[in-house]
């Protein structure tokens, strides 16, 4: 059993050079919290997700200085004034640069391990020898595999 | 010439050995492509297999006062600042003055001076820039004038006290100066230049900041109370930084030096912070604590004193203060002077640490020629003034500088290098100028 057995194919992507405007709004549409984001090639270059775009909207030095404990601070105009900014920005601006990919090659064991190891969001991107988008694989699948083999 | 030197590799001249490992280890620290403590540590180790110095000799060299003093406020530092206090007298102080962008600027000035005189310079300006972008953010105002007063104020507060910054550590440790040597030396200048320095920034931005009534609203509506996280560690974290202060003014009188009442204060409130816990998690709390103490810091000083001990050996530093002397022809008040304005300009351009510790055995080898340590003393305050205020000049010339520049940088803002010496390099000379006046005025006239 490899990856490319346990991955899903049929998926959404965003291409590096869309408004985030669009992304958002088919995001939004579909409710989808993450999209893969692919070249015109189809390889993988970044993630797309609610969270890579909160982490644009948060300046940085709330996250990197001594203010993670922020419960002191009110609403500061900034969340509404950056969400207007990154509308206006490509996928490629706001795009999280180090998806958490995974070999089609690779066990199942290998892909159990690795979505606990590296995945925080609980899902990996399969791709190909030339770091081409085949699917993805989630904690989900990973179950479902287990069960129909125990099932047949 | 020491007897030990005829050791040295190769049947080298030892006093071209040891100052060119001086020099290259110097200079490599100022391309800034290498740690500064992996560099300082092999130049000592240098000093070693090189034949400048044994072991011995170089472990003597190492002034484990500076090094005690530095940790243990490293560690008492780095439990206070979990409190939240930082945060809630930067709001507090805020709101005091109804969010009003000038008032605003001078109330983080003054925290930082203040905090800066009695803390480590680096963990203050960590703490003040974030809430600093955050409250320029909530004003919409330009941050670049918040963050240029605070380096300055960080490092002209530092220079107030023995434990204010690095330098005054060394030339408080090395020269034998206590506490309340510095309080009374230099502490009395200080606002002078600090209110100087704040007239100057309000004709340079002050009288330009506006915010609107709303963004002022903000202000108002943050909540300070909220950023005390834990407040048995708030009273106990205050008691032992009151304790240590106090006990500073009174360590001379009972023959204690600072390192170790600082390693006290240090262990008294890692034995608090985790009072009434299990082990385990004592232990945790422990190593969590033990980590943020800045070991590179502690390492590269370690590394600059065996270095300067080797160079000190050969009996090079004694001969620059025989030809500093023949320059200043044996002029004490010249002498004085000179100390002071090169002292500044170098700190402006090169770390001041290494500067410091370079000079620190120089002046030592020309008491005998002053008449002794008591009549030298001016030119120790010449000395840590100028190293201290120097650090003022450029982007580089302090740590806490670069990590203002770099929050600067992350939040959006970058502050460019020429940009800030245009406006720093004047206000530093000037606080020179000041120092200069002080100094001539009250010792050397």
């Amino acid at each position: 059993m490899f990856a490319k057995d346990a991955m899903r194919t049929h998926i959404s992507t965003a291409t590096v050079d869309e408004k985030m405007q669009d992304v958002i709004q088919r995001m939004r549409e579909n409710h989808h919290r993450m999209l893969p984001v692919v070249d015109h090639d189809g390889c993988v270059q970044g993630i797309i997700s609610t969270t890579s775009i909160i982490h644009h909207i948060i300046p940085e030095y709330i996250l990197t200085g001594d203010l993670k404990d922020i419960g002191f601070a009110p609403d500061i105009s900034f969340l509404q004034q950056h969400y207007v900014t990154i509308k206006q920005q490509q996928v490629s601006d706001v795009m999280d640069t180090q998806p958490r990919t995974i070999r089609d090659n690779k066990s199942l064991l290998c892909v159990a391990s690795e979505l606990l190891r590296v995945a925080t969001h609980g899902y990996l991107l399969v791709v190909n020898e030339k770091n081409q988008l085949l699917g993805i694989v989630s904690t989900g699948d990973v179950l479902n595999r287990l069960s129909d083999k125990l099932e047949n | 010439m020491h007897e030990t030197s005829s050791f040295v590799i190769f049947g080298l001249n030892p006093v071209w050995v040891s100052v060119s490992i001086l020099l290259v280890v110097y200079a490599v620290i100022m391309t800034e492509k290498f740690n500064r403590a992996v560099l300082s540590l092999l130049g000592a180790s240098l000093m070693i297999l090189c034949g400048v110095l044994n072991q011995q000799q170089a472990v003597a060299g190492i002034d484990f006062n500076t090094l005690g003093l530095l940790t243990g406020m490293m560690v008492i530092v780095a439990i206070s600042q979990k409190t939240g206090m930082f945060q809630y007298v930067a709001i507090k102080s805020a709101k005091l003055v109804k969010g009003s962008p000038w008032g605003i600027l001078v109330m983080l000035s003054v925290i930082t001076a203040i905090f800066s005189a009695f803390l480590d310079n680096v963990t203050t300006v960590l703490l003040i820039a974030p809430i600093t972008l955050l409250i320029t953010d909530a004003l919409n105002v330009k941050p670049y004038p918040y963050l240029f007063a605070e380096i300055l104020a960080s490092n002209i507060g530092g220079s107030a006290t023995l434990i204010g910054d690095p330098p005054n550590i060394m030339i408080g440790s090395q020269a034998g100066l206590s506490f309340n040597d510095f309080l009374l030396n230099l502490a009395p200048i200080i606002p002078i230049i600090f209110l100087l320095t704040l007239l100057a920034i309000w004709f340079m931005f002050g009288k330009n900041l506006k915010a609107s009534a709303e963004s002022r609203q903000i202000i108002m509506q943050f909540n300070e109370k909220e950023a005390i996280k834990d407040v048995p560690l708030l009273k106990k974290s205050l008691f032992v930084l009151a304790l240590t202060i106090i006990s500073f003014t009174a360590a001379h009188p009972l023959h204690l030096e600072p390192a170790t009442i600082a390693m006290f204060g240090a262990a008294l409130l890692l034995l608090l912070q985790t009072w009434g816990q299990d082990l385990e998690k004592k232990d945790h709390a422990y190593e969590k604590i033990m980590a943020e103490v800045e070991w590179t810091t502690i390492f590269f000083f370690v590394g600059l004193f065996v270095i300067v001990t080797g160079v000190e050996h050969t009996g090079a530093i004694a001969w620059m203060a025989e030809k500093t002397l023949e320059f200043t022809e044996g002029d004490f008040n010249a002498t004085v002077l000179a100390i002071l304005w090169i002292s500044a300009i170098a700190s402006a351009l090169i770390d001041n640490i290494p500067f410091v510790a370079t000079m620190i055995p120089m002046i030592e080898n020309m008491a005998p020629s002053f008449g002794g340590p008591d009549a030298i003393l001016p030119l120790w305050w010449a000395l840590a003034l100028g190293a201290c205020l120097g650090g003022n000049g450029s982007l580089i010339g302090a740590s806490a500088n670069l990590i203002v520049a770099g929050f600067a940088q992350r939040a959006g803002h970058p502050i460019a290098f020429l940009t800030f010496m245009k406006h720093a390099f004047v206000l530093m000379l000037g606080s020179i100028a000041i120092s200069h006046a002080y100094i001539y005025f009250r010792y050397l006239s």
